[in-house]
């Protein structure tokens, strides 16, 4: 304290002991009088008491619990209206008294402990998290406790600066048992995923198996049409096949991690579109890859997306003169977009919504086979990836997808 | 499979009655003519290839030349198969190929990392399954050397 009102209470006390000096043979009733009038010039409107309540005005609105004890005792000196508001206790009722009055043993313990604690080490201690039981049930508060040292370096009082992080704490609890859970949920689905991959297949491999071994062993007494029943239900048997892998891939797709690198995409594409040249045979395309792309991606994922857009245009093609597939770079409102045209078969632009729905086909299983996931787990790396997809078509005309990468802030 | 002191025979451990036939129809019509010793699970591959419980009394002279091994099994699953042949002394070095339904990478960095020679995913088209097994069979039964004191 050495403001003016510290200095005034200074002056004020020296007078005083100066006159206990004089008094000192017994006629205390001068000191009395000194006393009065020292209490009196304090109370009217000293440069002390105008400090004590500008003081009083901060401390009384800041929205944090503010306590003061004295040193010796622990016992409560000040206390603001948010410390009322939060204990559930009006500050008649607590000062003077100790927490001893107010808590369960071991919290008063607790509190006490840290006390003496700061007020020993005489620096500021910081406890992040600490329950509190009020009237208003159990709370939690990120206390400070400053030590308030006297002229002589020795600590005359303990101030307390508490914030309420109950809200916070519920939130965060909140937080990990939906994490938790969460976990829990991708866990089972995992389980469930591994457990489709592994026993739907066991019983179409019979299907398929024992369709071949009828074929093979008994066709002597199969007629054509019986053969071709058989055909039937080994094609329907790859079919689910592939099915179940294509929807486990969508699945794997929305859960494994993602890892962006800088991708040289034109290297990515020329060897997506030879494993897709691979399994068309035949079906020759021209692909024409503008140099220099270059994106931040997760890789392994990219590539899930170039092979689905590149196999529909190696697909959509094949009943196509001059068959054209290009990939490139263009720009949609500023924002980087990649995008993989053809000259295929097209889509009519009134079904663009169903393009990218699970099971959403636009053509027969006779016009062009497919399973109707491969847009669909595009479409979520392209999201995960926090980017955007849409595309343009007319039937007869081509096709053209558009999409966009998003930055490392919007992956999922 | 009465007298395969001399045969190379097949370890084929599976617990699927009708992926048991696929395969040895598959096996068959890779032309791969080898004895097949059919195990059903884990455990009782585990009691086969140590000669114990059920399987004590078997031959001690045979030779395994390859063991084909189903990842889920029941009792003992397939990697702890693997893991306990890889720990053994007298399996350590028998070639085992993976013949599973996962194509989960998972299953197959675990499979290798156990020290699995090879990983094969059954195909659902039976013709691509006897492809698949006939090169295995060429591979594994013809081609590969392996040390002669290897085989359980």
């Amino acid at each position: 304290m050495t403001d003016d009102g510290g200095n005034d209470e200074a002056r004020g006390l020296t007078g005083i002991l100066a006159q206990l000096r004089e008094l000192s043979d017994g006629d205390l009733s001068g000191l009395t009088q000194a006393l009065d009038q020292e209490l009196a010039r304090r109370g009217t409107g000293s440069a002390a008491v105008h400090a004590n309540r500008f003081l009083d005005a901060i401390i009384e609105n800041i929205p944090d619990m503010i306590f003061v004890k004295d040193a010796e005792h622990l016992a409560f000196q000040r206390f603001n209206r948010a410390g009322e508001d939060l204990l559930g206790t009006p500050r008649s009722a607590l000062l003077g008294k100790n927490d001893y009055d107010f808590f369960p043993k071991d919290q008063a313990e607790f509190f006490q402990a840290k006390d003496r604690n700061t007020l020993e080490s005489k620096v500021l201690l910081d406890i992040p998290e600490e329950p509190i039981e009020t009237k208003n049930g159990l709370r939690w508060l990120h206390t400070k406790k400053v030590p308030i040292l006297d002229e002589r370096g020795e600590a005359r009082y303990l101030l307390g600066i508490s914030e309420d992080i109950t809200a916070r704490k519920t939130a965060e609890a909140a937080l990990v048992r939906a994490k938790e859970a969460a976990e829990a949920a991708s866990r089972e689905l995992e389980a469930f995923s591994y457990s489709v991959a592994h026993d739907l297949r066991a019983p179409l491999r019979a299907i398929d198996g024992f369709s071949q071994a009828l074929l093979e062993d008994y066709s002597g007494v199969l007629d054509g049409e019986g053969r071709e029943f058989l055909s039937r239900l080994r094609l329907a048997a790859q079919q689910m096949a592939q099915l179940i892998d294509d929807l486990l891939n969508l699945s794997r797709m929305t859960r494994s991690e993602l890892r962006r690198l800088p991708i040289d995409v034109a290297a990515l594409v020329r060897s997506s579109a030879e494993s897709v040249q691979l399994a068309c045979p035949g079906h020759r395309v021209q692909l024409v890859v503008a140099p220099d792309l270059s994106v931040s991606a997760d890789p392994q994922l990219l590539r899930v997306v170039f092979d689905n857009l590149l196999g529909n245009a190696w697909k959509f093609t094949r009943k196509t003169p001059g068959p054209r597939v290009e990939v490139g770079m263009t720009s949609d409102r500023d924002v980087p977009t990649l995008f993989v045209r053809d000259n295929g078969a097209g889509f009519d632009m009134a079904y663009v919504k169903k393009l990218f729905g699970v099971f959403q086909r636009l053509h027969t299983a006779n016009e062009f086979e497919g399973s109707g996931i491969g847009l669909a787990t595009v479409q979520r790396i392209v999201h995960r990836h926090g980017g955007r997809i849409w595309a343009e078509g007319m039937v007869g005309e081509g096709a053209t997808f558009y999409f966009t990468l998003g930055s490392e802030e919007q992956s999922t | 499979m009465s007298d395969h002191a001399n045969d190379k025979v097949i370890l084929l451990v599976e617990d699927n009655p009708n992926d048991e036939m696929l395969t040895l129809r598959a096996l068959q019509k890779g032309h791969v003519t080898n004895t097949v010793i059919v195990v059903r699970d884990g455990a009782e591959a585990l009691d086969f290839l140590f000669i114990r419980n059920a399987h004590a009394g078997r031959d001690p002279k045979l030779t395994l030349q390859v063991i084909l091994l189903d990842l889920k099994l029941p009792k003992i699953d397939g990697l702890d198969v693997l893991k306990a042949i890889r720990a053994d002394e007298r399996t350590k070095l028998l070639p085992v190929v993976i013949l599973t339904s996962s194509a989960q990478d998972q299953d197959m960095v675990s499979s290798y990392s156990l020290g699995a020679n090879s990983y094969i995913r059954k195909p659902v088209d039976f013709n691509q399954f006897v492809e698949a097994v006939r090169q295995l069979g060429l591979y594994w039964l013809v081609l590969n050397q392996t040390p002669s004191r290897s085989a359980g």
